[in-house]
């Protein structure tokens, strides 16, 4: 699905990912954690182009989006994105939030798109807010909009950028309830988080990046609790 | 003949003006926006050229005295082109509507870059993340977004634009500034026709005031 090969990125003379490579399978769901400044939002921007790469390739359903020619907004509406800071368009309501897309980009009928939006407030349990304003919600409501709007476009893969960390502690589960259902499904997604237990329950491996690299990948299991590497039990350590 | 019986006299002549001013505010303001407009997209562009094009256009238009504009225009491209014959009888309102809306579309270039910058670096990346275009996202998320934070300092350049049509009198564009003088010139009433003709002045400006205050509590539905 996500095939990641060789990968460097540099701010300047900073380096922030270090030849790292990766596949994604289809229906895997990726964890990934690190101590900030590891590198890995960077990383997951990377896979949606977001950030340009400083040199290797990644392919996105066999489509190399690291080529200069590939057109990447025809990349992006099969690969939803979450932000930390939700990122929710601030003057269209829950509702439009979710259609525009579908409109704008897949050229569905307002009708169709509007249908299809209201199944998925349904999903993320916010039927009643569709004529709220962003504004209006909480974070965790806007976070669970968010997904709404990046599962609109119907995508193959989604990337979570720590999607609960800017959220108050008794919103968090609300977030990750809808992430695990997602899973359930049988949704292909890269997560980047803090949320251990999550990592634990969902994830079907997990990454420790440190430093721009992938230090150890391993199933939760043997992460958490069989760490080979020095860096990886340091990091546990602290968080758990 | 007392201060009423004055002004009402001119007040025909001096509506007529102010009808003036405000048709040439209504067309420079719409000019000048669309070139501001044009102009911030082009500064904030990925491409040098276009960059450079726009921080050319601002430095020119808002670094001389728009009067010195206008007299440029108006006398000295003649001089080299012919513009006064190819829009006779129409080239002294057409060229007073563009040297004003040049002078202040720099302006407005300026106001409305600053707007799309002001809005979050997050809008756009959520907007290209869901296979949006460039100019999509600039249409659907970013500038309906900075809009709403322009308009109290577009408010402010229309405002300037309007008392700035007053310089067009220096071109015999019979606005309301020129038909005061002309009426002063045969009966002398300067108190009472520059009286008339603030009050005028700011009447119109009032209104746009009004209309902005409308247009600004409307807009706020989503609080932001």
């Amino acid at each position: 699905m996500i095939s990641v090969k060789n990968i460097t990125k540099h701010f300047g003379q900073h380096r922030v990912l270090n030849n790292i490579s990766l596949e994604i399978k289809p229906q895997e769901v990726v964890v990934i954690i690190g101590p900030s400044g590891s590198g890995k939002s960077t990383f997951l921007r990377c896979l949606n182009g977001l950030e340009k790469v400083s040199d290797g390739q990644i392919f996105v359903n066999n489509k190399e989006i690291t080529h200069s020619k590939t057109n990447l907004s025809h990349v992006r509406k099969e690969v939803g994105m979450v932000f930390q800071r939700f990122n929710l368009f601030h003057h269209l309501s829950v509702l439009e939030n979710i259609t525009i897309g579908p409109r704008k980009v897949l050229k569905v009928s307002q009708e169709e798109a509007e249908k299809r939006a209201f199944a998925l407030l349904e999903k993320v349990g916010l039927s009643e807010k569709a004529g709220a304003y962003p504004d209006q919600l909480s974070g965790g409501q806007q976070q669970r909009v968010a997904i709404a709007r990046a599962l609109a476009m119907n995508p193959i893969v989604m990337l979570f950028d720590e999607p609960t960390s800017a959220l108050d502690p008794e919103m968090v589960g609300e977030v990750l309830a809808v992430m695990k259902d997602l899973a359930r499904e049988g949704m292909t997604m890269a997560v980047v988080t803090h949320e251990m237990g999550f990592a634990r329950e969902v994830g079907d491996r997990v990454l420790f990046m440190d430093d721009g690299i992938i230090v150890e990948e391993n199933t939760p299991d043997e992460i958490f609790n069989n760490p080979k590497e020095e860096r990886t039990k340091l990091f546990l350590s602290k968080i758990l | 003949m007392n201060f009423f019986q004055i002004v009402s006299a001119a007040m025909p002549q001096l509506l007529q003006g102010a009808k003036l001013t405000v048709w040439f505010s209504i067309a420079s303001i719409i000019l000048a926006t669309v070139l501001g407009l044009v102009f911030a997209l082009l500064k904030l562009s990925h491409s040098k050229i276009s960059r450079r094009i726009g921080e050319v256009y601002v430095h020119i238009f808002r670094g001389l005295p728009l009067l010195v504009e206008i007299f440029y225009i108006y006398f000295a491209i003649p001089m080299i082109l012919p513009l006064h014959k190819w829009f006779d009888p129409y080239f002294t309102p057409i060229a007073g509507i563009i040297a004003l809306a040049l002078n202040e579309g720099a302006y407005i270039t300026e106001i409305i870059r600053a707007g799309i910058l002001a809005v979050d670096r997050g809008q756009s990346e959520a907007a290209l993340s869901i296979g949006m275009t460039g100019p999509q996202t600039m249409r659907f998320i970013i500038l309906p977004q900075a809009f709403k934070r322009m308009v109290p300092p577009l408010v402010n350049q229309f405002i300037q634009t309007i008392k700035d049509t007053s310089l067009l009198s220096a071109i015999s564009v019979t606005e309301l500034t020129r038909s005061g003088q002309i009426i002063i010139s045969t009966n002398f009433a300067s108190l009472q026709i520059w009286t008339a003709i603030a009050v005028i002045y700011l009447a119109i400006i009032l209104l746009l005031t009004a209309l902005s205050g409308y247009l600004e509590r409307r807009w706020q539905i989503d609080k932001r």
